[in-house]
């Protein structure tokens, strides 16, 4: 058997955002009002050649560790219609920002894993918050109707 | 006082890892979705292939076309 060398600690910096134009909830698709009705993110564990997959679900919040090659596999069906966007996680502190802590769903989950400092509520405002601070879209199926 | 968030630092052999990684999902997604579009175009041909243009739909999107205003919308 190989010897892996792990590291010590790792921790995603660049997340890909999935807005994904359907939610497994009708509540909430009528709640988060626009085009993208759900919000989660992956992000790479380096030298672990795993995905951290990050999903704030209805049913509680979902942390799966992906392998990599498996990770290739499903990324079709995962993403299927949705947009991904890259984004590098901010550096600086959140601080206290309380509009930006607001309850605890899909879009707080991610705001907070990606350390932006912003009101969003909704998948859309997120979305483009998120693409007028540097975030690069990296795929897009279905959505080419959506202002980008 | 705020305690200092311990950085971790980067080795430059597992940041090359990581680019490696994400270009290789990238491409797995690529060819994943171009399996899909070849599917599509099959089944929906030039409605498909005009979708997303300013072209008129053939077919109202009332009767399970893919005209607008759901032209793009592959989901």
């Amino acid at each position: 058997m190989d010897a892996i060398n792990l590291p010590t600690a790792v921790e995603p910096t660049t997340w890909f955002v999935v807005f994904n134009p359907t939610s497994s909830s009708k509540l909430l698709s009528l709640l988060a009002f626009g085009h993208y009705k759900h919000v989660s993110a992956f992000g790479y564990y380096q030298g672990f050649k795993a995905w951290l997959v990050c999903d704030a679900e209805i049913s509680g919040l979902r942390l799966p560790l992906v392998a990599h090659d498996a990770m290739r596999a499903i990324i079709g069906k995962y993403t299927a219609g949705c947009t991904i966007v890259k984004f590098v996680r901010r550096a600086e502190p959140i601080g206290i920002a309380p509009l930006s802590r607001i309850g605890f769903f899909c879009v707080t989950a991610v705001k907070h894993l990606l350390a932006v400092r912003c009101n969003s509520l909704t998948p859309d405002s997120l979305y483009r918050y998120i693409l007028a601070n540097g975030g690069q879209i990296i795929h897009d199926t279905g959505n080419a109707d959506y202002p980008h | 006082m705020t305690p200092a968030t311990p950085t971790i630092p980067t080795d430059p052999n597992l940041a090359q890892e990581q680019l490696n990684a994400q270009n290789e999902l990238v491409g797995s997604l690529q060819t994943q979705t171009r399996g899909d579009m070849a599917s599509l175009m099959a089944r929906y041909g030039t409605q498909l292939a005009m979708s997303g243009t300013n072209i008129p739909p053939l077919v109202s999107s009332t009767t399970g076309g893919l005209g607008q205003p759901t032209a793009g919308r592959l989901g």
